[in-house]
């Protein structure tokens, strides 16, 4: 495995390629649902103001 | 006196602080009798003099905390994860960021465990004309190091996210293959050692998700810069013991020259996009805050080692480029008030968003305290020399002028007081011998103090204009300032500043119309305004003061990676070693400017 990635590292430099190694790393929760909410009416609220305009 | 304890001390001296400065705001008021605009002053003044006790108390805290040893691994016992060093580059110089990498990795490889570390330049870089640039100093950069295999270079053609995304997308490409991850910036420099020592801290304790370092600024040439680099170099390291010793395991991270624990990282830090538009929905600017916070909910520490020296980072060379930077900056934590309430989030942690808030919105108070003071005797009440009705002789109120000059004398303090003690401290434990000793260490704080002065109301004026262009989701609005040496000229100052003139002129015409009595204190920061294009021209300029004021000891002894680095950029951009697409950096910046 470890020849493996060598190979890979040193086939091309120019092309970023470390060990093909994919960690998720998922979006975490920073908004509570209601202030989502909140912010998609406002936002819709905008939108609605400048079609009208 | 654990975090909490030491937490809870800052806070009673800020809010004393503040009440203080309440009492004598209002017994000089009440002195001719209180109207309404009186109660907005002393709301402005608790909360501006409550920010000044905050800071006051860090340095303070900074003066006396000692940071607990930390847990290390024992001298000969070899590393075992693997680290990558990531220099996120976007539209930058690629000679000036890639002779760094090749001065880090020269002062890395002497080191055992030196294989155990990888570099990896993230371009998010938008100029063909400079991508290919990038490209060929790269080809240069692998052969003078032989660094195939172990240096990387990518680009992104799609920039989402920014820097966080740029990280992002390498953690989420390739992460697996590394156990910490030592984020750079372009301009960072980090002694090898130094980031061997972090990989072993973070190696010896393994809740640590985050280690922070205190950056020292080096190489600045201009009057702006230099005053930069003295303060960063002289008052940062006691500001930031203090921050040590408040944040404890939760903060800070500053976005670089930083080490992360990839794992932890990963599986913390991914960013959602906030809803809504920007400036206040969409991408999150100010990344940094924001992963320190949701480190330190997942349970990881997130510490800064102030112990840690060899860190460097380049500041902007005048004020323009500063205030651009702070302009960004002021976005970033302007758009945290979208996530004061977010769900699990560590009370301190809150608190730092709201201080990074507070950063900036206190400039429009300050301002706004100013207006209401020269307004003030425009809405006071007419002054009743005959209250009683049969008096013979009249009764002038008492003016509590005392008052006003106590409250004044004490914000100065509380500016001064804690930069004069750093001095009185360097003079006792002989560290101001680096600043070529006690009387010139004090002359150089004494001129510091002056330079912040003359500075400050310009700065008062960009943070306004930012937080009110913020507020109103309007653009910023600069004029190019593309030279390296960050040189202004007067038609660039005047057209950065001229829109302060006016402010300055029109607040002394309105003080001497309405309150002459307080010309005299308004001056120190009316005059400034109205010389800003003199004072930002001058202090964009190298050699106007001696070389010995604001004197650091890395001017006089640069350290080993700072003189590999500057020995590698003067073979790079002097005869003969030159890659066949790249004109040199004088080519970069006709790219630069084009881009």
């Amino acid at each position: 495995m470890q020849d493996q990635q060598e190979d890979v590292r040193t086939a091309d430099p120019l092309r970023f390629a470390p060990p093909g190694a994919p960690l998720a790393m998922p979006p975490q929760t920073l908004e509570r649902p209601r202030v989502r909410l909140i912010a998609w009416l406002l936002d819709l609220g905008q939108r609605q103001t400048l079609i009208r305009r | 006196m654990d975090a909490g304890a030491r937490r809870a001390a800052a806070f009673a001296a800020s809010f004393a602080v503040s009440a203080l400065a309440c009492w004598l705001f209002f017994q000089f008021a009440a002195s001719d009798g209180l109207d309404p605009m009186d109660f907005v002053r002393g709301g402005l003044i608790a909360i501006t003099s409550f920010g000044l006790g905050w800071g006051a108390s860090l340095s303070l805290m900074g003066l006396v905390y000692r940071q607990p040893p930390v847990p290390r691994l024992a001298p000969d016992r070899a590393l075992e994860g693997r680290t990558v060093i990531l220099v996120p580059v976007y539209n930058e110089d690629p000679v000036a960021t890639f002779s760094r990498v090749a001065a880090m990795d020269r002062s890395l490889q002497p080191l055992r465990g030196a294989a155990r570390f990888d570099f990896a330049i993230l371009s998010d870089t938008r100029s063909e004309a400079i991508a290919r640039d990038e490209e060929a100093w790269f080809a240069l950069l692998l052969s003078e190091t032989d660094g195939e295999g172990r240096i990387f270079y990518r680009r992104r053609l799609d920039n989402r996210g920014r820097k966080a995304g740029n990280i992002e997308d390498f953690i989420t490409q390739s992460g697996g293959a590394y156990d910490y991850a030592l984020i750079l910036d372009a301009d960072s420099l980090m002694e090898g050692r130094t980031i061997l020592e972090m990989t072993r801290r973070m190696e010896a304790e393994p809740r640590l998700g985050l280690l922070q370092t205190l950056p020292r600024i080096i190489n600045a040439r201009s009057l702006f810069g230099r005053a930069m680099q003295f303060s960063a170099g002289y008052f940062s390291p006691t500001f930031a013991r203090g921050v040590a010793a408040l944040q404890g395991g939760e903060g800070p991270f500053w976005g670089h020259n930083a080490m992360v624990r990839v794992r932890a990282f990963a599986a913390s830090c991914g960013l959602p996009e906030l809803s809504g538009r920007p400036p206040f929905g969409g991408h999150i600017l100010s990344h940094d805050y924001v992963e320190a916070a949701l480190l330190a909910r997942a349970g990881w520490i997130v510490r800064l080692d102030t112990d840690l020296v060899g860190s460097y980072e380049e500041g902007p060379e005048n004020l323009i480029e500063h205030a651009k930077r702070d302009r960004r900056w002021a976005q970033g934590n302007l758009q945290h008030a979208r996530l004061l309430a977010a769900p699990g989030l560590k009370a301190w942690s809150r608190y730092t968003f709201l201080q990074g808030i507070m950063a900036y919105v206190t400039s429009p108070l300050w301002l706004a305290f100013m207006i209401a003071s020269i307004l003030a005797p425009y809405f006071a009440p007419a002054p009743n020399y005959f209250p009683e009705p049969d008096q013979l002789f009249p009764v002038f109120p008492v003016l509590e002028t005392d008052k006003a000059i106590m409250l004044i004398a004490g914000v100065f303090a509380l500016l001064v007081l804690p930069k004069l003690l750093i001095v009185l401290r360097g003079a006792v434990d002989g560290s101001n011998i680096a600043a070529g000793g006690t009387p010139r260490a004090l002359v150089s704080v004494l001129a510091e103090i002056l330079f912040s002065s003359a500075i400050a109301p310009l700065l008062l004026m960009y943070q306004t204009r930012a937080v009110a262009q913020i507020v109103l989701g309007a653009d910023g609005g600069w004029p190019a300032t593309s030279r390296s040496d960050g040189r202004l000229t007067w038609s660039e100052a005047v057209s950065a500043s001229f829109w302060i003139v006016g402010t300055g002129i029109a607040g002394l015409v309105a003080s001497s119309v309405f309150s002459p009595a307080l010309i005299v204190w308004l001056i120190p920061v009316l005059v400034p305004m109205v010389l800003a294009p003199a004072v930002l021209v001058v202090s964009s300029r190298a050699g106007v003061v001696s070389p010995r004021l604001w004197q650091v000891e890395l001017e006089q002894s640069p350290t080993a990676v700072m003189l590999l680095r500057r020995e590698v950029l003067q073979r790079w951009t002097g005869a003969g070693h030159e890659p066949a697409s790249s004109a040199s950096t004088a080519g970069f910046e006709a790219a630069a400017r084009h881009a």
